[in-house]
C-alpha cells in the first residue's frame, strides 16, 4: 500500500513538473516508430535495470502529453514480441501535432528513475482549432427607445459656382439648389398599423419636364390584420399576363386572409413627376383592378382579375417607339396547386384582354384576345426542373404591362442542380412569335443554354453561361424574301470576390450572331476598401464588335475611376472621380476624358451628429475629341450640404 | 414761172456784186466730219470754177453754180485750211481767185476705262464721234493693231511704259490723222483670282495670286482655318456658306485681300425607298453632287470586288459610280449609304438610311423604362450606401445585341453588351462592383445611351439619386459579430435605431454573397420590435446548426426603399446535448473497477477511464476536455463528427485524494468555443 502510494506520488509529481530532477535517470534511448494514427514508442531496458522477460524489474511506464498541456497522461508499457518494452499511443484524437513524453520506472513501490524528455514532433499534419471563448456580454439586448411624435429628415446640398470655362459657350448654371424633406410616422400598436411617409425635393437646376417642387415620394398607409389601405406610390404585381412591374402613385386596398385573398387598386399608368398622379388618378391615365382569390390551405390558390385603363405613354421614366394611346380591359383567372409538401407546384393561367393602341386616341381600336400558359415546378433536395407552355395571341395585351411580348406561344423548360453551393442550370425554349404580323415573317425559335454558378468558399463566386439560339421562319408569311436561319452563339464567364467592403468583379463574352455580328466584351469591376483611409472603385470595360458581312469593327474602351481617400477620419475626404472612352470605328473616332478632384470638410462630430453639415471645395475638368475637333471645359464648385 | 423770175432778179443782183466766198456756217469753223459750205457771189456764165478745199481736194463746177448753190465739203482731218476757188477765164467783175480761210476743228477723241491701267488689266478704248465709227482701225502702241473695229476696243499690256493708242477714222484710213491716246500702263496689280465664281460649300476653289512677286504667300482663307504658306495657286474647299475675306501676303508688300462668297450646300442623297427587302433593288441618286464620278458605300461591301483587301487595309469598302447607282442587299438589316462627291476627293460625307426587311441581329427596341431600383425616378441614399442600382428595362423585337453604357454625372460609368432574345424582356442593371458613386453628397444623375442597336436613337430620361452627407450604417448591438450561440439559448438580435428608418428587417442566410450582393432571392423578415427581432421557432429552426450563419439587418422607409443597412454579421448556432459516456474504468494493468452510483472506488493511484462520446449533429471538431478537480489532465480532438457517432476514447486520470471530481467538458469549435457537453465522474480512495 505504501508502495503504490509512493508511485503515484511521484507519478504526480512527475505530471506536474520537470521530471526526473530528483529521481535516478533512466538510461535508455527510447525508439520510436510511426505509424498510421498512432505512435509506438519502444525501449529495451540494460541488463543492470534487469532483463524484462524475467519480470524482475519494475514496471515502465510512457507518461505524454500534448502541446498546451500542464499534465501528462500515463500508459503502461507492455512487452511486445520481439521482447521490448512498447506503448502505443493513438494520435487520431491527439490535440496538437507535437508529443512530449518521458519513460519512468517504478520498482517497489515508488518510481526508480525516469528517462529524458524526448519529443515526437509532427504527428499529424492536420490542424488542432485554436480553443478560446467569447465575451458573453455581447449578447446582451438593449431597452427599446423614446420615439420622437413625428420623425423629419431635412437635407440640403446647395453650391455656388466659382469658374466656368469652357469651348461650346453653354455654361452651368451659376447655382444648384437640391434638398429634400421627409416627414414621416410609423405607429404599430397592437393589431394595427399606421403609416405617413413623404418627401418632397427640391430641385434646381432642373430640367424642363421636371418640377423645381416634386413630391418625390408619398405613402399613407392603414393595416389591421391582413387589411391594408394604401395611398401614394404603391406596386402592384401580379402576374405577367396582367400586372407586372407596375409601380405608379395611386390606390390601393388588400386583404390577405388565410382563405380569403382581395386586391384592389386604382393607379396612374404614368411615371408621374412634381405632385402629379397622387389622389385619386385621371380616367384617361388610369388604370384600376380588382383581384379576388381563395386559397384551400396551403395546397390551392386561385385568383381572378378584372382591370381596365388608359394610358398614352406619358411617363418620365419611359422611352417607346410604339403607339402612345394605350386602351385596355381584362380578365384574367390563374390557379397554382401545391402537391407532394410544396416539392411540386402546377400553375395556369387564363387570361382574356380587350386592347388596343395608336398613334392618337381618336383612332384607338380595342381588340380582344386571349392568353393562357400552364407550368410545373418541382424542387426536391438538389433537383428543381421547371416547364411551361404559353400561347398568347396577337390581339391580347394588359394595359398594365408596358413589356407584354405577345403573338408568340411555345414551351420553355430548365433544369437545375443545386448541391451546396453550385448549381447547375439547362434550359431550353421552342417558341413561336410574330405568328399572325403582316410585315414580319413567324419566326422559330430554339434556344439550349447551359449556366454554372459555384460559390468557392464565402468569397468567390464562379459563373459561366453558353447557349445556342436558332432562329428560323416561315418565308410563307410576312414580307421577306430571306430563307436563311440566324444563329446566335453566347458565351460568358464571370469570376467575382466578395469580401466586407471589398469586392472584385471580373467578366468576360462573346456574343456573335453567324453571317452578322460579333461581339466581345470584358470588364473589370473593383470595389477595394484599404481600412478607412482610401476607397477605390474603378471599373474596366472593352467592346468590341464586329460586323461579319464588311469585317468592319468598332472597339469601345471605358474607365471610371471613384475614390475616396480620408485626411481626417470623419473630417476632411478628398474624392477623385476620371472617367476616359474611347470609341473607333472606320466611320469615326472619338475620346472623351473627365477628371474631378472634391475636398470634403463633414462637421457632424462637431455638432455631436444631431445635424450633419459638410462642405465641399469641387473641381471637375472634362475633354473631348470627335475626329479632329476638341473640347475642354473646367468648373470649380463651393458647395454645402447639410441634413439632419 | 415765179421761179423764174426769181432767178433773173437774183442773176441780176450777183452780177453786180464782186467776189466774196461765203461760208455756212458763216463763222467758217467746224468738226471734222461736219460739212462746212461754201457760196461765192459772183458768178461768170462762162467759165468754170475750181475749188481746193486745201486738203488736197478739188472740185469744179460751172462758175455759177456756186453763186447759186451751196457746196459743201467735209474735212477729214482737223487744222486750217485755206480754200481756194479759181476761176478759168473770168472775163466778168469776178476775180481769177478767191480765198476763204475755214478752221476745222477735231471733236473726235478716245477714252479709256481706266485712269490708272495696268500691266495684264484689260483696257477698254471707246472712239467717240467717230465719223465711221463700225470701221475704225487700232494702233494700240505697243506693235497691236486691230483694224475693222467698232468704237470699243479691249486690250491688255503686256509690258508697262506709255503707249499712243491711235485710231484711225474713215474706214480705218491710216492717211488720215488718227485720234490719239497717250496711256501710262503701270505695273501690273497684285489680285486675287478664285474659280469658279460662285462656288457652294464643300466645293473646291481653285484660287490664284497674281502678279505676285514670289510663290511664298501666306495665305488665309478666312473661314477660320489656319493661316499657312502656299505657292500662288491654292485649292480650298469652304465648308460653310457665307462671305469670307481671302487674303494673301507676301513679305515686305502689303496684303492683298478678295472677299468670295460661298452658297449653302444643296448636295443631298435620295433613295427610291427607305425600307427594301432582300435583292430588291434600290436605287439612289446623288443630288446636285457635282461628279462626274462618286465615291459610294452602301454599307455591306459586297459590291467591291476588292472588299477583302479593303478591309483587311483598315479601309471602308467603297466604290466609284456616277451620280446614279441601283444596288440590291442581300442581307437584312440597317444600312447607312454614304457618297462623297468628286469620287471622294470631297471630304463630306453624305448618307442615307435604308432598311433591309428580313432576319437579322438587329432589334428594334419597342419599349424601355429606365428607373432606379425604388422603380422610381428619384431616390435619396445615404453617403456609400450600396442600396441603390438603376434598371433599364426594354421590350425588344428580335434577336441581338443590345449594348450601351451608363451616364452618371454626365460621364461614361460603366458599358454593357447583353444579348436580348426574341420576346423576353431584357433587364439591364448597373453594376455591383461597384456599385453607382456615392462618395460625393448632393446630387448625382444617371441615364444610358445606347449604342447598339445603332438606329435606335432613344433618349433616355435623366434619372436623380441624392446622395446624404453621412454614412447611415446600423450599429448591431446583439449578438456579438461572431457570435457562438447554443440552440436552446433565447436569442435576441437587436441593433441601434437609425436615422430615417421606419421599419426594420432582418435576413439570414448561410453563405456571404446573397447579403453582400442583395439578392432578390434573400428572405427578409420583418421586425415588429423595430430595433429587436426574437426568432420564431421557424426562423430560429431554420438556421442551420454548427455552421456559419450570416445575417444582417436593414432599415426601410414607410414605402419599403432600404435607407440604412448593418454590416454582415456571422453567428454559429451549435447544437449542446453533447454525450460523454464511461464504459470503463480500469487500473493501469487493465484490471476493472467497477463504477459506483455515487463515487468509484479504487485504491489505484491512476485510474484508465474509457469512454465514448456522441453527438446529436454534425461537426467540424469537438473537443473533450477532461480534469481532475481544477486541473485538466486530458485533451483530445475529435474531427468530423456525425450525427450521433460513437466516438470512443480513453483517458488516464489520477486518483490522489481521498475524494475526488472528474469533469468530462465537451467544446463545439471551431473558434470561438462553447461547451455542448458535461459529464461528472467521482472518485473515491480507498
Amino acid at each position: 500500500m505504501v508502495k503504490k502510494f509512493a508511485f503515484f506520488a511521484a507519478a504526480l509529481l512527475l505530471a506536474r513538473s520537470i521530471p526526473g530532477q530528483a529521481l535516478q535517470q533512466l538510461n535508455t534511448l527510447p525508439r520510436v516508430e510511426r505509424l498510421a494514427d498512432q505512435v509506438v514508442i519502444r525501449i529495451t531496458p540494460r541488463s543492470g535495470q534487469g532483463p524484462v522477460a524475467a519480470g524482475r524489474c519494475g514496471a515502465y511506464f510512457i507518461n505524454y502529453r500534448t502541446e498546451g498541456m500542464p499534465g501528462y497522461q500515463v500508459r503502461k508499457m507492455q512487452v511486445d514480441a520481439s521482447g521490448s518494452l512498447a506503448c502505443r499511443i493513438p494520435t487520431a484524437n491527439l490535440y496538437g501535432k507535437n508529443i512530449e513524453y518521458y519513460v519512468s520506472e517504478q520498482k517497489g513501490d515508488g518510481v526508480a528513475a525516469v528517462s529524458l524528455t524526448h519529443t515526437v514532433a509532427g504527428f499529424t499534419q492536420k490542424e488542432s482549432p485554436e480553443i478560446y471563448f467569447q465575451d458573453d456580454n455581447a449578447l446582451s439586448a438593449p431597452k427599446p427607445k423614446w420615439e420622437p411624435p413625428v420623425n423629419v429628415n431635412a437635407s440640403l446640398s446647395t453650391s455656388t459656382k466659382l469658374d466656368e470655362k469652357n469651348d461650346s459657350g453653354y455654361y452651368q448654371q451659376n447655382y444648384t439648389a437640391n434638398g429634400n424633406l421627409r416627414i414621416y410616422k410609423n405607429i404599430v400598436k397592437n393589431n394595427y398599423q399606421l403609416d405617413f411617409d413623404t418627401n418632397f425635393v427640391h430641385i434646381d437646376p432642373y430640367e424642363s419636364i421636371e418640377n423645381r417642387i416634386n413630391l418625390s415620394s408619398m405613402m399613407l398607409r392603414f393595416k389591421r390584420g391582413g387589411l391594408q389601405i394604401e395611398a401614394g406610390d404603391v406596386a402592384v404585381n401580379e402576374t405577367e399576363f396582367t400586372t407586372s412591374y407596375l409601380n405608379r402613385r395611386g390606390l390601393r386596398l388588400e386583404y390577405v386572409g388565410n382563405s380569403l385573398y382581395l386586391n384592389s387598386f386604382y393607379t396612374n399608368s404614368q411615371q408621374k413627376t412634381g405632385f402629379d398622379g397622387f389622389g385619386i388618378p385621371a380616367s384617361d391615365a388610369g388604370i384600376f383592378g380588382a383581384v379576388a382569390g381563395m386559397n384551400l390551405k396551403s395546397t390551392l390558390k386561385i385568383r381572378g382579375m378584372f382591370m381596365t385603363g388608359q394610358d398614352n405613354l406619358d411617363s418620365k421614366t419611359v422611352s417607346y417607339n410604339e403607339n402612345p394611346f394605350r386602351k385596355g380591359d381584362m380578365f384574367s383567372l390563374w390557379s397554382e396547386l401545391s402537391l407532394l409538401q410544396n416539392r411540386l407546384q402546377l400553375a395556369g393561367e387564363f387570361s382574356s384582354s380587350n386592347y388596343g393602341a395608336a398613334a392618337e386616341k381618336a383612332l384607338l381600336q380595342k381588340e380582344n384576345g386571349t392568353a393562357w400558359k400552364a407550368g410545373l415546378k418541382y424542387n426536391h433536395g438538389i433537383l428543381s426542373l421547371g416547364a411551361d407552355y404559353e400561347s398568347i395571341d396577337d390581339h391580347f395585351n394588359s394595359i398594365a404591362n408596358l413589356f407584354m411580348q405577345n403573338d408568340r406561344e411555345g414551351l420553355s423548360t430548365n433544369l437545375g442542380l443545386n448541391i451546396k453551393s453550385f448549381s447547375w442550370n439547362v434550359s431550353y425554349i421552342d417558341k413561336k412569335t410574330c405568328m399572325h404580323s403582316l410585315i414580319q415573317d413567324a419566326l422559330r425559335q430554339k434556344r439550349a443554354g447551359t449556366t454554372i454558378n459555384w460559390g468557392i468558399g464565402n468569397h468567390f463566386r464562379i459563373g459561366a453561361d453558353i447557349s445556342r439560339d436558332n432562329l428560323d421562319y416561315d418565308s410563307s408569311t410576312g414580307l421577306q424574301t430571306s430563307s436563311s436561319d440566324m444563329n446566335t452563339y453566347n458565351y460568358s464567364a464571370s469570376l467575382g470576390y466578395m469580401a466586407g467592403a471589398n469586392g472584385v468583379n471580373v467578366s468576360v463574352g462573346k456574343t456573335e450572331s453567324v453571317n452578322f455580328t460579333s461581339n466581345v466584351n470584358a470588364s473589370l469591376g473593383l470595389n477595394l476598401r484599404f481600412g478607412d483611409f482610401l476607397s477605390l472603385n474603378p471599373t474596366l470595360s472593352y467592346q468590341e464588335n464586329e460586323t461579319l458581312s464588311d469585317g468592319s469593327k468598332s472597339t469601345i474602351y471605358n474607365f471610371y475611376f471613384n475614390s475616396e481617400i480620408t485626411l481626417v477620419p470623419e473630417y476632411f475626404t478628398i474624392t477623385l472621380t476620371s472617367s476616359y472612352m474611347s470609341n473607333e470605328s472606320s466611320l469615326n473616332q472619338s475620346t472623351n476624358w473627365s477628371a474631378g478632384c472634391n475636398l470634403n470638410f463633414f462637421a457632424a462630430r462637431l455638432f455631436k451628429d444631431k445635424i450633419r453639415p459638410s462642405l465641399s471645395l469641387k473641381s471637375a475638368f472634362q475633354g473631348a475629341k470627335y475626329g479632329d475637333v476638341k473640347s475642354d471645359s473646367s468648373i470649380f464648385h463651393l458647395q454645402a450640404d447639410i441634413a439632419f | 414761172m415765179k421761179k423764174t423770175l426769181l432767178i433773173l432778179i437774183m442773176i441780176g443782183l450777183t452780177v453786180t456784186l464782186s467776189g466774196t466766198i461765203t461760208t455756212f456756217p458763216a463763222s467758217g469753223t467746224t468738226d471734222v466730219g461736219e460739212r462746212i459750205g461754201f457760196q461765192t457771189n459772183c458768178y461768170d456764165y462762162y467759165s468754170s470754177d475750181t475749188w481746193y478745199w486745201g486738203d488736197g481736194q478739188t472740185f469744179t463746177c460751172q462758175s455759177d453754180y456756186p453763186a447759186f448753190n451751196v457746196i459743201y465739203h467735209t474735212y477729214r482731218n482737223p487744222g486750217t485750211y485755206q480754200v481756194h476757188v479759181h476761176r478759168s477765164a473770168s472775163a466778168g467783175p469776178c476775180p481769177t481767185d478767191e480765198y476763204k480761210t475755214v478752221y476745222i476743228l477735231e471733236n473726235r477723241l478716245i477714252t479709256s476705262s481706266t485712269a490708272q491701267p495696268g500691266v495684264g488689266k484689260p483696257i477698254t478704248f471707246t472712239a467717240v464721234n467717230f465719223n465711221t465709227p463700225t470701221n475704225i482701225a487700232w494702233d494700240m502702241g505697243d506693235g497691236t493693231t486691230y483694224i475693222r473695229r467698232g468704237t470699243i476696243v479691249t486690250h491688255t499690256y503686256a509690258k508697262s511704259g506709255t503707249f499712243t493708242v491711235r485710231a484711225f477714222d474713215w474706214d480705218g484710213n491710216t492717211k488720215t490723222t488718227p485720234v490719239s491716246l497717250t496711256i501710262t500702263v503701270g505695273e501690273p496689280e497684285r489680285v486675287i483670282n478664285f474659280s469658279p465664281a460662285a462656288p457652294r460649300v464643300d466645293q473646291e476653289v481653285a484660287i490664284q495670286a497674281v502678279n505676285f512677286k514670289t510663290n511664298n504667300i501666306k495665305w488665309n482663307f478666312g473661314d477660320g482655318t489656319q493661316p499657312q504658306f502656299y505657292s500662288a495657286a491654292v485649292a480650298h474647299r469652304y465648308q460653310n456658306p457665307g462671305t469670307f475675306t481671302i487674303s494673301a501676303l507676301e513679305e515686305g508688300l502689303p496684303k492683298v485681300t478678295r472677299l468670295i462668297t460661298i452658297l449653302p450646300e444643296n448636295r443631298s442623297l435620295a433613295v427610291s425607298v427607305a425600307e427594301i427587302r432582300i435583292d430588291e433593288p434600290l436605287t439612289v441618286t446623288a443630288l446636285n453632287f457635282r461628279g462626274p464620278e462618286v465615291l459610294w458605300d452602301f454599307g455591306d461591301g459586297s459590291t467591291v470586288a476588292s472588299r477583302p483587301a479593303a478591309v483587311a487595309a483598315g479601309r471602308p469598302a467603297v466604290f466609284s459610280g456616277p451620280v446614279t447607282v441601283t444596288h440590291a442587299y442581300k442581307l437584312p438589316g440597317n444600312y447607312t449609304i454614304s457618297a462623297r462627291d468628286e469620287n471622294g476627293a470631297s471630304s463630306k460625307v453624305f448618307t442615307a438610311a435604308v432598311k433591309v426587311l428580313g432576319i437579322s441581329d438587329q432589334v428594334n427596341l419597342e419599349i424601355a423604362e429606365i428607373a432606379l431600383d425604388n422603380g422610381k425616378y428619384y431616390k435619396v441614399v445615404p453617403k456609400n450606401s450600396k442600396a441603390i442600382r438603376a434598371q433599364l428595362r426594354m421590350k425588344m423585337c428580335g434577336t441581338g445585341i443590345v449594348s450601351g453604357f451608363w451616364i452618371v454625372d454626365g460621364q461614361p460609368f460603366h458599358f454593357f453588351n447583353e444579348t436580348a432574345y426574341q420576346g423576353q424582356v431584357k433587364t439591364i442593371f448597373t453594376p455591383e462592383v461597384p456599385g453607382l458613386p456615392v462618395f460625393d453628397p448632393g446630387m448625382h444623375t444617371i441615364t444610358v445611351q445606347l449604342t447598339r442597336p445603332e438606329n435606335e436613337q432613344v433618349l433616355f430620361p435623366t434619372l436623380r439619386y441624392f446622395v446624404l452627407p453621412y454614412e447611415n450604417v446600423i450599429d448591431v448591438l446583439a449578438p456579438k459579430d461572431g457570435a457562438i450561440i447554443k440552440e436552446d439559448e433565447a436569442t435576441v438580435f437587436s441593433w441601434e435605431r437609425i436615422l430615417g428608418g421606419s421599419y426594420y428587417h432582418i435576413a439570414f442566410s448561410n453563405s456571404l454573397f446573397p447579403l453582400l450582393r442583395n439578392d432578390p432571392a434573400v428572405k427578409w423578415l420583418e421586425c415588429p420590435e423595430r430595433t429587436r427581432f426574437t426568432p420564431g421557432e421557424g426562423t430560429w429552426g431554420a438556421v442551420l446548426r454548427n455552421q456559419w450563419t450570416y445575417w444582417k439587418v436593414r432599415a426601410v422607409d414607410s414605402i419599403g426603399n432600404t435607407v440604412a443597412e448593418s454590416g454582415i454579421q456571422e453567428m454559429k448556432v451549435i447544437v449542446p446535448g453533447a454525450k460523454v459516456g464511461i464504459q470503463k474504468i480500469t487500473d493501469m494493468d487493465g484490471r476493472a473497477i467497477p463504477i459506483g452510483t455515487g463515487f468509484t472506488a479504487s485504491r489505484a493511484g491512476q485510474l484508465m477511464i474509457h469512454g465514448d462520446l456522441t453527438y446529436p449533429a454534425e461537426a467540424e471538431y469537438l473537443i473533450l476536455q477532461v480534469y481532475s478537480g481544477a486541473d485538466m489532465v486530458d485533451q483530445l480532438l475529435f474531427r468530423d463528427i456525425r450525427k450521433d457517432e460513437v466516438r470512443r476514447f480513453e483517458t488516464s486520470v489520477p486518483n490522489r485524494d481521498r475524494e475526488s471530481v472528474v469533469t468530462f467538458q465537451v467544446l463545439k469549435s471551431s473558434s470561438p468555443s462553447v461547451l455542448v457537453g458535461y459529464e461528472e465522474l467521482k472518485l473515491k480512495k480507498d
